[in-house]
């Protein structure tokens, strides 16, 4: 069976590419996995490293949050998904995931028109990056369509 | 070789302090009569053209062609001298020095002699020094600027910035002074005493009480009850998040507040199918404004508390009803701009989803919240309390954080890593800056020039401190803006009619406060919020920020300014 694994902040922006997500991994009857990668470096960038702590433990919760509403959404649709929440670097928790759970597929959404959070140079260097470590497929999904980048 | 544990360690440190800090209080000081009881005392005031006492002026007797000095004093706090003579000569000629002020040269007269032999104490007049405008003011002058806008640009982080400017303050007083002497600003020793303890040491206490408190998990479990209390009722939810928001703000502090109430925002908004941000950018707006109203609510309120003696209790009379007349105003203004998002229905959320949101919610350590909810309790009876005593916040502060770190005996590298050190340097560095341009005569400057605008009318006063400050708040951090602010509101507080009520420097804690509302930038809740709310795909942009936050920053000011107008008499 192959493997999806998907990004995503889960916030209202990322439910049509969650939803197409979801209906890709329906149609190729894959194993789908949501991925939340929290990361507390903007609180060390500002010099508040006091509360890393407990903003990590929240961040945490909030993730596991996020992607129950994103599994709920594949339930809806008549997929199951499973979660997972990493803190820490995007990169090093997504090639770690990628060889824990085998993943076939790497699915991640492309700066939305008005609240984007990465930038498109940003993605195009971790996409290479990410098939040059793994050699797995990598797609890209904007406002809820696969593009090219 | 045995070492002491960290807590013991950490516990010991406070206790000594605090025995220090007893000693320093109880061990009398020698006067200038006791000194004097074996001979002759010739004793004055002196004063800048403010009407402020001059510290640290060198005053000496000379015999009429000798260089050495037959007595030497140096003026203290309350701009006071006193020297004293073995003997009463037949002239003598007293000299008053003091860097960035012009010398002043007295001559005493045979009837002053003849009185000062007669009663062995001679009183002078109160002296005037006038302002002596130096290479050194111009330094301290360029410097400050410097610091200021690597903050506002954050070229720099703020700590590093003051740092910076704190730095170069004493090394030009230090080595530049070798070339040219008006360079001087002033040396370590003086630079020192700007700094006020009381705030570094209530800042401290206050960060480990808060420590302890947010590892309970009330935030969230108080996030979870509004929700519950709602009934899905959005605008009802955003209602009660915002009242809690100002009452934790008030009584914590709004940076913590945000930080932990953002991520159960946020799944809450989420669940109700609402932009989480309708619920959010509100609390944030409310926590800048609730901790006006106490002196541990904001960074700025301990700042103006330590340096004006404004306690828990005036923070409390005398701005309370102000603040929340601009919430219900801000609530107000809240709902009519996200009306379209409280339009919207929610289906409903999964029993699944509700028992994650339940679980999120959770009280995490109810022993814990048990104990750290009675200290912090006594610690707020304390500073109640304390000001009857004359003891500082800074006192059951301290005890409150010492009881918290032995009763619940939590990690103390975990409670040491919760005191935000970059904080305390900051604000010890910020007040050597802003010591060297009040020592040069650059606050006093300032503040003459706002006394010629508003002249001898209160009510202006006001209004151009609550709007003016407010105003640059907006851009400037509140901090360093508060500090800079304080020398000018003290002078204004002294020469205005009216203003010794301290209503100035309410209406700077408002100000500052207030118009931190304005922009993202404008405060560190805001920024850490927007931080958090990026990790969760809904950032928050800075138009979106000032469209909501400009317009309630000006109607809560000017709620504020009415406010300290009524309440102090000044319409």
């Amino acid at each position: 069976m192959k493997t999806i694994l998907y990004t995503t902040r889960g916030g209202q922006t990322s439910y049509l590419n969650q939803d197409a997500v979801i209906k890709l991994a329906r149609e190729e009857k894959a194993k789908l996995i949501f991925l939340y990668v929290s990361n507390v470096q903007f609180l060390e960038k500002c010099g508040y490293v006091s509360h890393t702590r407990v903003v990590e433990e929240e961040l945490e919760d909030l993730g596991e949050f996020l992607l129950a509403m994103a599994c709920e959404r594949a339930e809806k649709a008549g997929w199951k998904a499973e979660a997972i929440v990493r803190q820490g670097g995007f990169m090093e928790a997504v090639n770690e995931v990628i060889r824990e759970q085998q993943v076939d597929t790497f699915v991640i959404g492309a700066p939305g028109s008005t609240h984007a959070v990465t930038t498109t140079e940003f993605l195009q260097n971790l996409i290479q990056e990410i098939k040059d470590i793994n050699h797995i497929e990598v797609l890209v999904i904007q406002d809820g369509h696969l593009i090219d980048l | 070789m045995k070492y002491l544990h960290p807590r013991k360690t950490f516990t010991l440190a406070l206790f000594f302090i605090g025995l220090l800090s007893a000693l320093w209080f109880l061990i009398p000081r020698p006067t200038f009569a006791s000194e004097a009881e074996s001979g002759y005392l010739i004793t004055g005031r002196l004063f800048d053209p403010q009407g402020q006492p001059i510290v640290a002026a060198e005053i000496s007797a000379y015999l009429p062609g000798e260089e050495e000095a037959i007595a030497e004093a140096e003026s203290q706090e309350d701009g006071s001298w006193g020297l004293v003579l073995n003997y009463v000569p037949e002239e003598i000629s007293v000299h008053v020095q003091r860097s960035h002020f012009v010398d002043q040269v007295i001559e005493l007269d045979t009837v002053n002699l003849a009185d000062l032999k007669e009663t062995r104490v001679l009183r002078i007049e109160e002296l005037s020094l006038d302002r002596k405008v130096t290479a050194g003011f111009w330094i301290a002058t360029a410097i400050f600027v410097i610091v200021l806008l690597l903050i506002a640009f954050e070229i720099l982080h703020s700590t590093t910035a003051a740092l910076l400017g704190a730095s170069a303050v004493l090394l030009i007083s230090a080595l530049g002074t070798a070339f040219v002497p008006s360079m001087y600003i002033f040396n370590f020793e003086r630079a020192l005493t700007y700094i006020n303890w009381e705030v570094i040491f209530l800042v401290m206490a206050m960060m480990i009480v808060v420590a302890v408190i947010e590892e309970t998990g009330i935030f969230q479990w108080t996030a979870f009850q509004a929700y519950r209390l709602s009934g899905g009722r959005s605008w009802v939810l955003v209602l009660i998040l915002m009242a809690f928001t100002a009452v934790a703000s008030a009584l914590l502090d709004n940076f913590t507040t945000m930080l932990l109430m953002t991520p159960i925002s946020l799944q809450i908004g989420l669940a109700l199918g609402i932009n989480p941000l309708a619920l959010i950018i509100p609390e944030v707006l409310a926590s800048n404004v609730g901790g006006i109203s106490t002196l541990i609510g904001t960074p700025t309120n301990i700042l103006i508390g330590a340096s004006a003696g404004i306690g828990f209790n005036d923070f409390l009379i005398n701005q309370t009803i102000g603040v929340v007349v601009a919430l219900i105003a801000m609530g107000a203004y809240v709902i009519w701009h996200y009306r379209k998002e409280w339009a919207k229905v929610s289906g409903g959320i999964s029993e699944t989803l509700y028992e994650k949101l339940k679980e999120n919610g959770r009280i995490r350590d109810p022993e814990a919240l048990k104990k750290s909810g009675i200290v912090f309790g006594l610690t707020l009876l304390g500073f109640v309390l304390g000001e009857r005593i004359h003891v500082v916040p800074a006192v059951p502060a301290i005890i409150g954080a010492t009881v918290l770190l032995i009763w619940l005996k939590p990690d103390i590298h975990q409670m040491i890593k919760a005191v935000d050190w970059t904080t305390l340097v900051f604000f010890m560095t910020l007040f050597m800056v802003v010591g060297a341009v009040q020592e040069v005569g650059l606050m006093a400057l300032a503040a003459t020039g706002i006394s010629k605008i508003v002249g001898e009318n209160l009510g202006l006063a006001i209004f151009v401190i609550v709007i003016g400050v407010g105003s640059l708040s907006t851009v400037i951090a509140n901090i360093p803006l508060a500090a800079s602010m304080l020398p000018v509101v003290d002078f204004l507080s002294g020469s205005i009619p009216g203003a010794s009520s301290k209503v100035l420097y309410y209406a700077l804690s408002m100000g500052a406060a207030m118009g931190g509302n304005g922009f993202l930038i404008g405060g560190e809740a805001n920024l850490v919020t927007a931080g958090i709310t990026a990790q969760a795909g809904s950032p928050i942009s800075f138009k979106e920020f000032f469209k909501i936050g400009l317009p309630i920053t000006y109607i809560t000011l000017f709620i504020g300014y009415l406010w300290l107008m009524i309440r102090f008499g000044a319409f």
